[in-house]
């Protein structure tokens, strides 16, 4: 798809880097995220999506935190207000996604799984997160959490399959992911 | 002769290389663009980031009317 003049204008610093140019923000644009269940870094990955051109649907209603509170996908962008069907899902912690193309955020971790995932793993690892999440730590696994789809949407994370991410303090590190029995004994 | 030309004197940082980044990806690799560029700011960071998103800077000339003209050779990463 070609971006439109507007496009290029509200896209322009995040066209620039690398790993997105032009054809990286075309394919932000055509690849929408659902949201499925709502906690507060959830809130902040919609906000970060949308702004970064991400189609975002809301089935569970939209965000009531943070600076898209009120606030109408559509007035804030209207890129982000597509109903095209979704690339991949934003999960909250205690929801079980849809789909293995997820990234699911809980209130000490996210888990990023890669097309490739083992359902059995991912339920694994979201069943590791906890379900509150403080609203400072929503900033910080929010913005992640978004990246993280971002990458996927851009294709370039697409060989991971299950990855789990902990935050210490405020410091996000890699973790060990659990894993389902069958591919326990594979290890 | 240039594959492609832009004139990016009307624009302001960061869209000066906005605009040539988004022009060199629809060159095929190997492509030349030519563009025409004013002021110390683009003269300085276009080349640069150009070579630094793995583009080949040909030349770059100042002409009579104050602008320059920078011809770039397009080069696409793998991936």
């Amino acid at each position: 798809m070609a971006l439109t003049e507007a496009q290029i204008q509200r896209y322009g610093r995040q066209i620039l880097l690398r790993e997105v140019g032009g054809k990286g923000q075309a394919r932000l644009l055509e690849r929408p995220v659902r949201v499925e269940g709502r906690n507060p870094a959830t809130d902040v990955a919609v906000a970060y999506l949308a702004a970064g051109g991400t189609p975002v649907d809301c089935r569970d209603g939209a965000p009531r935190d943070g600076f898209l509170a009120g606030v109408a996908l559509e007035a804030f962008n209207p890129d982000a207000a597509s109903p095209a069907p979704a690339f991949a899902v934003l999960a909250a912690a205690g929801t079980a996604p849809s789909s293995t193309l997820a990234v699911v955020v809980g209130g000490d971790g996210l888990v990023v799984a890669g097309p490739d995932a083992c359902a059995d793993c991912l339920a694994a690892s979201v069943a590791t997160l906890a379900i509150a999440v403080s609203p400072v730590d929503a900033v910080v696994l929010g913005s992640l959490a978004a990246l993280a789809l971002q990458r996927l949407a851009l294709g370039l994370d697409l060989a991971a399959s299950i990855r789990l991410i902990r935050l210490s303090g405020v410091t996000p590190a890699a973790a060990p992911a659990p894993r389902c029995p069958a591919h326990v004994e594979q290890m | 002769m240039p594959d492609a030309r832009i004139d990016i004197t009307y624009e302001i940082c960061p869209m000066t290389y906005v605009r040539v980044k988004l022009a060199l990806e629809a060159l095929p690799d190997g492509g030349v663009l030519e563009v025409r560029l004013k002021g110390a700011e683009p003269l300085k960071n276009v080349p640069r980031s150009a070579r630094e998103d793995g583009h080949e800077v040909l030349s770059l000339d100042a002409l009579p009317d104050g602008t320059s003209r920078l011809v770039l050779r397009a080069h696409h990463r793998e991936g």
